[in-house]
């Protein structure tokens, strides 16, 4: 770390309507630096990136680069000077190949005419810096979520930035493509580039930042050095209160069953799948991605048909007939992997995602009944302490982690026996987290099965009775919290060979 | 060695499947002379204005908008044409007029998509509705076109007819513009994806602007030229909706699956105008042809449909 300041943001104040989302930022960006910034989703961490970016034009306050102000440029501008934003969106476009996508912002021509064969070669001169091999002619929108990440970032890499902002980099990605990040960061650091760090992963943040910069109600609490800043003063910071506890004790004496599934067997995804899930239990399906933890997820729920195997749900057996509205009737819940595309209606308000499945209960002689509508998606929201408390505002004005709340909400209208939820806290920040996973304490305790599928081996350990750990289709292993180490688990999910020491 | 043929079939696949079946067609129908010299000369001949056209809407969709307003704009096109070249007698004259119409009309268009945000489809068919209002008032029985200099544009030949080399022009710098270009790259990341367009710091709203002018003049031309060719003018507009569209879309199922392209759509407008030459040929009810127009722009949307199911079943898992 240096002494440089590469960037400064004096008083930045950007208000969207009536809300604020930046109310006066101050921030020192130096040279050399790997710098988190944290804070709950509505803290201000995105508009505050696209402001730097030059996609927002604050309200007021400036923003400084290497001492000029570059407040109000636009993005072309900015990327120009050496500042890079890879968004938490990934923008590709999917019928262009990968080359003509890491070079979008600069396409190389030659006598006015596009030569890509020019650009070849300094596109693989940054792959080769990422560590990661691409067939540059195949189109992008082919490629997984995964790779498609790798592409934004070359894209970001290709104008060697001086300042590099990485938002949730990690978020869709495995756990090696993770280390290649890292070292990606590493390397930058050593040539003199700033990475700005987002994420909501904290054990990420300790391994790889050296300063912590806290965020929350569109202003910077404070910044420390990550050595200097334990993890639960950290989390003090982000939340403005103490989080008392974060994974509920489940005491629970779990009865029957109410999930069996039996060599459950799926095109190349799963190969023979068996386990049960009790009532009053909560077992997660952990793996890498790709392992077949949303294909499992998927058959129970009855989106996708069996090759082969059984799923019985309270002792009744659901044939190849079965679908998700027979999976309603049966009384399975699902919360999908994602929440845009999947979980909510998203030009709906919260009102309208929260009754989504109680058309019946709010009508009657099938017209809806406003008032019963209004109430009940009320008690609803203020039973998950939805922020902003409005039922009215439209859904996908709320953060990512109130989404999830709306999303897992719509499904509290009724007492089902078996929820499903998929990366149920994936993108959702610290203080929405603990309230979900205290929610699903109580499904639990009142009876309900849950099956969580989860990438996240803390959230596993912390909140499940029961892990299953998924490889390439198979159950590796199946293991008790207590019993475990993340260590442990970590090997199973990349193939089953013990390491001795952290991955990373 | 597969994966190279799987990839020129990707590629290649949907033109020559066409031009075979064209083949046989005339296989079949051997009696019916469809390739002949004389039967290609006219084809082209006939189908440089839905060819102009569609490529002009090309254009608008490549940008991401969608367009239903020429239809209505062709036929007021060609009034106006009619009506100042009798009153002026110059092909010139009546042509930068007609420019300047629909340059208006297209600019008023852009600006309410760009900067109100309104649905270019839809302020595009209140366009084509006012446009057909504006037509009728303008002529009340069928205007001719009485200047004998300007009907002879049209007979002009090197070989080919100039129309056709006109066109063929306008085709050949199209292609290069909108694909070796960087003006035509940004134009396409516009249209497919308008926040990365944003990210790459390419400015939208300019962007669009130049696809309509250019999509203005193309439709000009396309209403001079078949103003001068037909001499008379009926509602020609209503009668092009449908093969200027299903050129497009059957282009745009070619070479990269659901993205409009220039060689598509003009090898969609040769294969339309194929069949209806065909279809005149061995003496078919005109309103068969629309019908047939109609169930290639079916089958070409199914196509494509086809094809982009499985990119994004690729994706999900």
């Amino acid at each position: 770390m240096s002494e440089t300041i590469v960037a400064k943001i004096r008083d930045l104040k950007k208000y969207f309507g009536a809300t604020k989302a930046l109310d006066g930022v101050d921030l020192d960006i130096y040279a050399n630096e790997v710098h988190a910034i944290v804070g709950s989703n509505g803290a201000g961490k995105s508009t505050l990136m696209k402001t730097l970016a030059g996609e927002y034009i604050p309200d007021e306050g400036h923003l400084y680069y290497l001492d000029e102000d570059i407040t109000g440029l636009p993005p072309l501008e900015i990327q120009r000077k050496g500042i890079q934003v890879v968004h938490q969106v990934l923008n590709i476009v999917e019928s262009m190949s990968i080359l003509e996508n890491i070079l979008v912002a600069f396409p190389p021509t030659k006598n006015g005419l596009l030569n890509w064969k020019d650009g070849r070669e300094k596109v693989q001169e940054i792959l080769d810096f990422i560590d990661i091999r691409f067939d540059l002619s195949k189109p992008t929108g082919l490629l997984s979520i995964s790779e498609q990440q790798f592409v934004i970032l070359a894209r970001a890499l290709i104008n060697k930035p001086k300042v590099l902002v990485l938002d949730e980099p990690t978020s869709r990605i495995g756990l090696e493509e993770t280390k290649k990040i890292f070292n990606v960061i590493r390397k930058l650091k050593e040539h003199g580039t700033t990475v700005i760090y987002i994420s909501h992963r904290m054990e990420e943040i300790y391994q790889i930042c050296d300063k912590i910069s806290v965020f929350r109600d569109g202003l910077r609490i404070d910044t420390r050095l990550t050595k200097d800043l334990p993890k639960d003063e950290l989390v003090t910071m982000m939340l403005g209160k103490k989080l008392d506890v974060f994974f509920p004790k489940s005491v629970i004496e779990a009865s029957d069953e109410v999930l069996r599934v039996i060599d459950l067997k799926y095109k190349d995804r799963l190969d023979g799948i068996s386990f049960t899930v009790k009532h009053g239990e909560i077992v997660s399906i952990v793996g890498g991605v790709g392992a077949g933890k949303t294909e499992i997820i998927n058959l129970v729920y009855g989106i996708l048909k069996p090759d082969s195997g059984e799923i019985w749900v309270d002792g009744k057996f659901l044939p190849l007939s079965h679908t998700p509205s027979k999976a309603i009737k049966h009384s399975i819940a699902l919360i999908p992997e994602d929440r845009v595309l999947q979980g909510m209606i998203e030009n709906y308000s919260v009102k309208n995602n929260l009754s989504a499945l109680s058309m019946e209960k709010i009508s009657k002689r099938s017209l809806i009944r406003n008032r019963w509508e209004t109430n009940l998606a009320q008690s609803l929201n203020d039973k998950l302490s939805v922020v902003p408390n409005n039922i009215e505002y439209m859904i996908n004005a709320l953060s990512g982690g109130n989404q999830q709340k709306v999303v897992i909400g719509k499904w509290m209208a009724e007492k089902y026996m078996l929820y499903l939820l998929d990366e149920v806290t994936a993108g959702v920040d610290i203080g929405a987290k603990s309230e979900i996973y205290m929610i699903l304490g109580q499904l639990a305790k009142e009876g309900a099965g849950v099956v969580l599928a989860t990438g996240d081996i803390e959230e596993a350990i912390g909140i499940s009775d029961r892990i299953i750990i998924l490889y390439k289709g198979k159950i590796v292993k199946e293991v008790e919290p207590l019993k475990v180490t993340k260590d442990e688990i970590l090997a199973y999910i990349m193939g089953g060979e013990k390491v001795a020491k952290p991955v990373y | 060695m597969p994966n190279q043929f799987i990839k020129f079939i990707r590629l290649y696949g949907m033109p020559i499947g066409l031009l075979v079946l064209l083949l046989l067609v005339q296989g079949i129908f051997h009696k019916v002379p469809l390739f002949s010299l004389l039967n290609i000369k006219h084809i082209l001949l006939e189908t440089v204005s839905i060819a102009l056209t569609a490529l002009g809407l090309s254009y608008i969709m490549i940008s991401g908008e969608g367009d239903l307003s020429f239809a209505g704009m062709f036929s007021l096109l060609t009034v106006v044409f009619a009506l100042v070249s009798n009153q002026l007698n110059s092909f010139t004259i009546s042509f930068l007029s007609i420019c300047a119409t629909i340059l208006v009309v297209n600019l008023f268009i852009v600006l309410l998509v760009t900067k109100l945000k309104f649905s270019s489809f839809i302020v595009s068919i209140a366009i084509m509705f006012m446009a057909n209002g504006v037509e009728k008032a303008l002529h009340q029985q069928t205007t001719l076109i009485q200047d004998p200099n300007i009907l002879s544009f049209a007979k002009i030949e090197f070989g080919l007819p100039l129309v056709v080399l006109i066109a063929a022009i306008v085709y050949i710098f199209s292609f290069f513009l909108i694909n070796k270009t960087k003006f035509g790259f940004s134009l396409r990341i516009v249209g497919e994806n308008k926040n990365a367009a944003i990210e790459a710091g390419i400015n939208t709203n300019q962007m669009k602007v130049i696809a309509y002018i250019i999509a203005g003049l193309l439709i000009a031309l396309a209403a001079s030229i078949e103003s001068t060719r037909v001499g008379a003018i009926y509602e020609q507009g209503k009668y092009y909706m449908l093969p200027v569209f299903a050129a497009c879309f059957l282009g745009s199922s070619m070479f990269v699956p659901g993205r409009v392209n220039v060689f598509g759509t003009l090898i969609g407008a040769l294969f339309l105008g194929v069949i209806e030459k065909f279809m005149n040929m061995i003496s078919v009810e005109s309103y068969l042809v629309s019908i047939a127009q109609g169930a290639i722009l079916i089958i070409a949307v199914g196509l494509v449909a086809y094809r982009h199911r499985e990119k994004i079943e690729q994706i999900k898992l």
